[in-house]
């Protein structure tokens, strides 16, 4: 959406430039280079969690916490409520000769919903935002990219960044020591 | 190995995940709508081995119900009237009619009519007709109008839901016993506070209503 293409356009449009990386240090300090450099639209593609990776991309941090935070509050009160409202207000019975508000009893199923909304929010939240399932991706086109979840590292600088120029981008690329650059089809 | 899947996979994936979200909210909005418009068959009237008008003889006729029905006032259970109710007029009126066929069949080879029940309740639900009947509860107000009913039919739902709604709050349906059998009785506008009071006559003890042992015993 971000780099709509005119639909006459005959050229197959650029998603960018793809860097291939043996290593994962290797792979930090090309991103912490192209960051100083000044690109902003880039990202990086690994088989594991690289440690720093996110802050050497210059990615801010992730909301999904608060959200969670707040879903799972909500998901505790809603609970709480339900059992109140049932035993107090709706249906108020003699169980066992309980008093009708017996909050102690309600702290199971609270925390129990309280967990269930946290976990729910956590999982759809994290697909809603990172877009997935995204069976067609333009960086699979890559060569080689299937190495991605294997044993390479791979850096991309989109061809929507700002800073983007195919080729002062591939110049600033190839100095990284990278195995290889392609330019890669959106 | 590029791409596995072509450029409108994504959309797919996309309007899997919508269409299954929409599908399931039809699905729980369809299903709560059909439960409201079956309402445990209220309104549909039942066919019987003989066509009996109530709207005749309760109507027209102006029979009181514990003519026929005459135990309801001091029994748990309210029958239908034996065939011997029925004789009691139709052995000298319209005999040989072929809508009463049914009636002298019975009458003469002893045989009770198999009446098809309406009202049907669980047999885990102990109901009392007396105890509503002399606590002020009118006919009409769990029947309706069966004055005007050619068949019988369900006027409300019969569901435990409904019961709870006047055990909750007895105030808001009780009536002056005098008015039981008025088919055609109407709340009045201080219903609330004259219910309020006969409550208190009746000695209904409302706070006990919702137990689970006045029904379920």
């Amino acid at each position: 959406m971000a780099h709509a293409v005119p639909a006459a356009t005959a050229e197959p449009e650029l998603y960018g430039l793809v860097a291939e990386f043996e290593t994962p240090e290797a792979l930090l300090e090309a991103a912490n280079a192209a960051r100083e450099e000044g690109y902003t639209k880039m990202d990086a593609y690994t088989p594991f969690p690289v440690t720093g990776l996110d802050e050497a991309l210059g990615m801010s941090n992730t909301r999904l916490g608060w959200v969670v935070l707040i879903m799972g509050l909500l998901g505790g009160a809603s609970a709480f409520f339900m059992q109140w409202f049932a035993q107090v207000v709706h249906y108020p019975l003699n169980i066992g000769g309980r008093p009708l508000n017996a909050w102690p009893n309600y702290i199971v199923i609270t925390f129990e919903v309280t967990v269930l909304l946290s976990a729910f929010t956590a999982g759809l939240f994290m697909l809603a935002r990172n877009g997935l399932p995204r069976p067609y991706h333009p960086i699979f086109n890559t060569p080689n990219f299937e190495a991605a979840t294997r044993d390479r590292f791979f850096l991309c600088i989109e061809a929507s960044d700002p800073e983007f120029d195919l080729g002062l981008t591939a110049r600033f690329l190839e100095k990284l020591g990278p195995v290889r650059v392609s330019e890669v089809e959106a | 190995m590029p791409q596995i899947l072509p450029p409108n996979a994504n959309t797919f994936a996309r309007w899997t995940i919508i269409g299954g979200v929409i599908f399931v909210i039809l699905l729980v909005i369809s299903l709560t709508a059909f439960a409201r418009i079956s309402r445990n068959r209220v309104g549909v009237p039942v066919a019987q081995p003989v066509g009996f008008q109530h709207s005749l003889h309760a109507g027209e006729l102006g029979i009181d119900c514990r003519y026929c029905h005459n135990v309801v006032e001091v029994s748990a259970y309210s029958h239908v009237p034996p065939t011997e109710v029925c004789m009691t007029c139709h052995s000298q009126i319209r005999v040989g009619t072929p809508q009463l066929a049914a009636v002298y069949e019975s009458w003469e080879t002893g045989t009770p009519i198999a009446w098809n029940r309406v009202h049907k309740l669980a047999d885990f639900v102990y109901f009392n007709h007396s105890a509503h009947i002399n606590s002020g509860i009118g006919c009409n107000h769990c029947h309706g109008r069966v004055d005007q009913m050619s068949a019988i039919w369900k006027a409300e739902p019969m569901t435990m839901g409904w019961c709870l709604e006047c055990h909750r709050n007895p105030a808001r349906y009780v009536r002056p016993r005098e008015e039981v059998f008025n088919l055609a009785y109407e709340y009045p506008a201080n219903q609330l506070e004259i219910g309020a009071q006969l409550v208190e006559a009746y000695n209904i003890n409302a706070d006990a209503l919702a137990n689970c042992s006045i029904c379920h015993r």
